[in-house]
């Protein structure tokens, strides 16, 4: 059973966030909230959303899955004006989602889960944490996309480090210890990653100032950050890029 | 419903049925993948379909505890989904779908298989195979493509020749089908008479998933199955590709499998003509036999230009006969090999087409200038042109003027390439008289100045010579 109301902007933020890496997704629907777990089709990222009940207006709900095809969501939303509020209901029998949107009812045929994995956020063993301000990182990412489609990740007891390197070009983002939101590190780890993964990511972020990222020395990136004022939370796990063997 | 051939698809590459050389050959590809990037990034597994490609290259992953990522047909597919998903999966660490993390460094990796990759795109690609040997240029981690049409996918990309290494799947036999239906038929609970099994797997000549889907389509609602039950199945015809039509037409010792050979395979007989024509010397190397055949070859020619002449098809049926009956019953020796070859004259056709057109549409407009035709004008006049065009410049501008040479075709009549420096000035002058920037004089003049200093730096001579 799942029946609920939200502000257009929350389910905006939700789809946004699950967008950069799958088209079709479960949700995990249990009576505290909803949860998202999915990994990219290329194997290479992974996301883990929660959202609690009580980012939406009126939330009921037991175990249930939903298989959501992000792009009809999508349409959806994009009848929506700022702050109105999307009602969600699902009919089980006929596999649906009837939403409504001011007077327009839309029902939506859901996706079968049933192909669907179930991924558990695996834990590692990441030594540097870091909280960065997003505008910074958005900054140099944008710096960074016209000059590689990789960057490093560097985190020292100094401060943290952006490098894109391409073939003639280089960006550097440099942020000493003082421009950090927090930093705890014992000594300088370095990973690439792809950055067009790595862009789309920072992109999804919309209301959250900054961002905290787990690091280690060619290891998965963990980037954590808030949705939905606090009511929610998204972790992002991307893999390194192989450098030469 | 669940389909069986998914349901019994072989978890592990022990259970592939036939196929034990390939089989190893992809094991050994797998182990050079062990902490290092090999020589070979790819494999390309070819042969026909429902022999077992899809499922040896899922087994290996599983056996090897690799990560799959997959796109198959009925994913959308075009060359950004390849870049976006395979490139991007290539080149970069692993999450498992239990959300694993997976490393090289512990010898983890991800396989990227493309499935029907000879297809992936239609007939039109679209940069679909460019992509493809992006893929196979970068990739850290291991590929494997599978098609049906091995030569559909080479003949497009030396890249994918040059990275992959090459494995042909057979045919299973039909007493390896005949294990697998019977295991399957266990499992399921349903009594099967063996003649029944032999039926299934002979009917469909090696494809184990038709002969699984046939089984499971006999069983249904049934507990028991006799030979009787199985003459509900109707005849599945099968596509050949021209290899295994040569090799039945230069091996066959009866008329009918010959025949049936050519009917099979969904090509024009002038083109299989032209395969037999090119492969029979190289096979039958008995002259006597080789008289015989090329004699029959040649009946065969005789009806396809009687077809050609009269636009009457149902002389292609006698065509055909001569071309692979005749060509079967001419061979008395027994010969060995099987390595056939894509036909010479059809390679060199297709090469020389730009020039052959070039040639064409210069003596079409000579043709028309001199009132004639186009073969007289390349019989009489063609050469004389040529001359008059490459000493004359008065001659060269006037004439490229009147009849609207291309770049093209100047270049070609010059002998020099389209961008040359005399073609460029040629076309410079042309576009000048036609906007009459310039008085004609002072146009002669000019070009006549570029060409010598093109021909005086022609017969510059270097320090050596002295």
């Amino acid at each position: 059973m799942f029946n609920a109301k939200a502000k257009s902007e929350v389910l905006k933020e939700l789809i946004d966030v699950v967008s950069t890496l799958v088209d079709e997704v479960k949700f995990n629907v249990t009576k505290n909230g909803i949860g998202v777990k999915a990994v990219d089709p290329a194997h290479v990222a992974m996301v883990d959303l929660s959202l609690e009940k009580s980012a939406f207006e009126e939330f009921k709900g037991d175990d249930s899955e939903l298989g959501i095809d992000i792009n009809k969501m999508r349409e959806v939303l994009k009848l929506a004006r700022a702050g109105e509020i999307i009602s969600m209901d699902l009919d089980e029998d006929k596999n649906r989602l009837v939403m409504s949107v001011g007077n327009i009812v839309r029902t939506m045929s859901l996706v079968d889960t049933a192909g669907m994995s179930d991924p558990k956020v695996p834990s590692l063993d990441l030594p540097a944490k870091l909280a960065v301000r997003t505008d910074e990182l958005r900054q140099g990412i944008r710096a960074s996309e016209s000059v590689s489609d990789h960057i490093a990740l560097i985190s020292s007891p100094d401060g943290f480090e952006m490098i894109s390197e391409g073939d003639t070009d280089s960006v550097n983002l440099k942020l000493p210890k003082d421009l950090l939101e927090e930093l705890s590190c014992k000594e300088t780890v370095r990973a690439l990653f792809p950055l067009d993964y790595f862009s789309s990511m920072i992109k999804a972020v919309s209301s959250a100032e900054s961002i905290t990222m787990h690091l280690g020395n060619d290891y998965p990136v963990r980037l954590e950050f808030k949705i939905a004022d606090g009511k929610g939370e998204v972790k992002y796990l991307l893999a390194p890029r192989i450098e030469s063997e | 419903m669940i389909d069986w051939a998914e349901k019994y698809r072989p978890q592990t590459l022990a259970d592939i049925a036939g196929n034990s050389q390939a089989i190893n050959q992809m094991k050994r590809w797998a182990e050079s993948w062990d902490h290092k990037v090999p020589a070979k990034k790819g494999l390309l597994l070819a042969g026909g379909p429902g022999i077992g490609k899809t499922s040896a290259a899922l087994a290996l992953a599983n056996d090897f505890g690799w990560t799959v990522v997959e796109m198959n047909a009925s994913d959308k597919r075009n060359a950004k989904a390849v870049r976006d998903i395979a490139l991007r999966g290539a080149v970069a660490e692993t999450f498992a779908d239990d959300g694993r993390y997976i490393s090289i460094r512990d010898g983890g990796r991800k396989l990227v298989v493309l499935d029907e990759a000879d297809n992936l795109f239609g007939k039109e690609d679209m940069g679909g195979v460019g992509a493809i040997s992006e893929v196979l240029r970068n990739t850290k981690q291991p590929i494997i493509l599978i098609a049906n049409d091995l030569y559909g996918l080479t003949r497009r990309s030396s890249t994918i020749k040059k990275e992959c290494t090459i494995i042909r799947f057979r045919r299973p036999n039909t007493s390896s089908v005949v294990r697998v239906l019977r295991d399957i038929a266990r499992n399921e609970g349903v009594k099967v008479a063996e003649e029944a099994l032999h039926h299934v797997a002979e009917r469909n000549q090696g494809d184990v998933r038709s002969a699984i889907n046939d089984l499971q389509s006999l069983v249904e609602g049934r507990e028991e199955v006799r030979i009787d039950d199985v003459t509900a199945l109707g005849y599945r015809d099968r596509n050949k590709d021209i290899y295994q039509t040569l090799s039945s037409i230069f091996r066959s010792t009866t008329c009918k499998k010959s025949r049936e050979s050519v009917f099979q395979l969904d090509e024009p007989p002038d083109y299989v003509l032209l395969w037999i024509d090119h492969n029979l010397p190289y096979d039958y190397r008995d002259p006597e036999d080789l008289e015989r055949a090329y004699d029959a070859l040649s009946r065969a020619d005789v009806y396809l230009g009687r077809v050609n002449r009269l636009k009457y098809y149902g002389l292609w049926s006698y065509a055909t006969d001569m071309m692979s009956c005749g060509v079967s019953m001419a061979r008395k020796g027994r010969y060995t090999g099987g390595r056939y070859n894509f036909p010479t004259w059809l390679a060199k056709m297709s090469r020389s087409r730009s020039i052959r057109n070039t040639i064409n549409s210069i003596n079409t407009k000579i043709a028309k200038h001199c009132h004639t035709s186009p073969n007289i004008a390349s019989r009489d006049i063609f050469d004389m042109f040529r001359f008059l065009f490459k000493s004359d410049l008065d001659f060269r501008i006037r004439i490229t003027e009147k009849l609207d040479f291309s770049e093209r075709e100047a270049a070609f009549l010059l002998e020099e390439k389209d961008d040359s420096s005399v073609v460029r000035h040629l076309m410079d002058a042309i576009s000048k008289m036609k906007s009459h920037e310039k008085d004609e004089k002072e146009i002669f003049a000019d070009y006549e100045k570029k060409d010598k200093a093109h021909r005086h730096r022609k017969v510059q001579k270097s320090l050596g010579e002295y």
